[in-house]
């Protein structure tokens, strides 16, 4: 069973207690009736879905119930790292140092 | 397997039928149902646990997964800003009451004394037994006295809290009372 590091538990958890919620580091616009149709819509459903290390938003459902982010590798599966929600994203040097 | 009054308005509630499936002679671990509690859901923002702590006179754990324990109650730290406190049936209103003592900042108390029952797992055979639908490592290194978390067993959400080295208390919502009792059921057969 895969495992995922909780950074508010600091706790390797299976991963039946985590739900995924998405693309991460996505800020809502500061004024919402400013914006087009399409900003609006991009905004609400446009995503990177990338190839590789993508930053995503998850929920420890079945334990602290906090969201929190994690990087994780889409083609391996694998998580590189988790951080709380509000830290700054981390950078490719960091990452590429914790993929190795 | 204990059977008391309290097992009785189980099998009411929910047809659950205690104190069969569960005994099988020469396994090292009992079920046990307990007896009806006051539980109350807390929740309060990290930034005023001191204050509210210091009003109301109770002592709440600060560190996550941890508990705090004394004659009256046992409070849980489930999250930063969240506990569970249960605490027998006639202590709810004075707990209730402390807590009012608190004006300086929100917070949110609710009453969730019926929405759980409890049981105590026990004995040499225990952690193995619970590990049946729990995945969570239950050795005592990693899993120590007094250590507490809300995880899942099967599908259902519990919250698993060790009192000793081999009792640990279970608080599960009432309603799936019966198929934790039968996941137990089987897993017990064939520990």
């Amino acid at each position: 069973m895969m495992m995922i590091e909780c950074p508010i538990c600091n706790e390797k958890r299976p991963e039946l207690e985590f739900r995924y919620a998405g693309e991460a580091h996505i800020a809502r616009p500061e004024n919402p009736s400013a914006l087009s149709d399409d900003e609006w819509a991009k905004y609400l459903f446009i995503r990177n879905n990338p190839r590789g290390t993508h930053f995503e938003r998850w929920v420890h459902a079945h334990g602290c119930a906090k969201f929190f982010n994690a990087v994780r590798d889409t083609v391996s599966d694998k998580f590189v790292m988790t951080y709380k929600c509000g830290e700054q994203r981390p950078s490719p040097e960091t990452i590429a140092e914790r993929s190795s | 397997m204990s059977s008391d009054a309290t097992n009785s308005t189980l099998e009411m509630d929910q047809g659950v039928t205690m104190g069969q499936s569960l005994d099988h002679p020469g396994q090292s671990f009992t079920v046990e149902l307990m007896g009806e509690k006051s539980r109350f859901s807390l929740r309060l923002r990290e930034s005023n646990v001191a204050a509210f702590a210091k009003a109301t006179g109770l002592a709440l754990p600060t560190k996550i997964n941890t508990v705090y324990r004394d004659d009256d109650a046992l409070i849980m730290c489930l999250a930063p800003d969240e506990w569970l406190i249960i605490a027998a049936p006639e202590v709810g209103a004075t707990l209730q009451e402390k807590c009012k003592r608190h004006t300086a900042s929100p917070f949110s108390l609710v009453d969730v004394s019926h929405r759980n029952v409890a049981f105590h797992i026990g004995g040499e055979g225990a952690a193995q037994l619970i590990n049946v639908g729990c995945p969570l490592d239950l050795d005592l290194a990693t899993f120590p006295v007094g250590k507490c978390t809300r995880t899942i067993f099967e599908r259902a959400e519990i919250v698993l809290f060790r009192e000793t080295e081999t009792i640990f208390h279970i608080e599960i919502w009432r309603s799936f009372a019966p198929y934790f009792l039968s996941v137990l059921s089987n897993g017990g057969q064939a520990q």
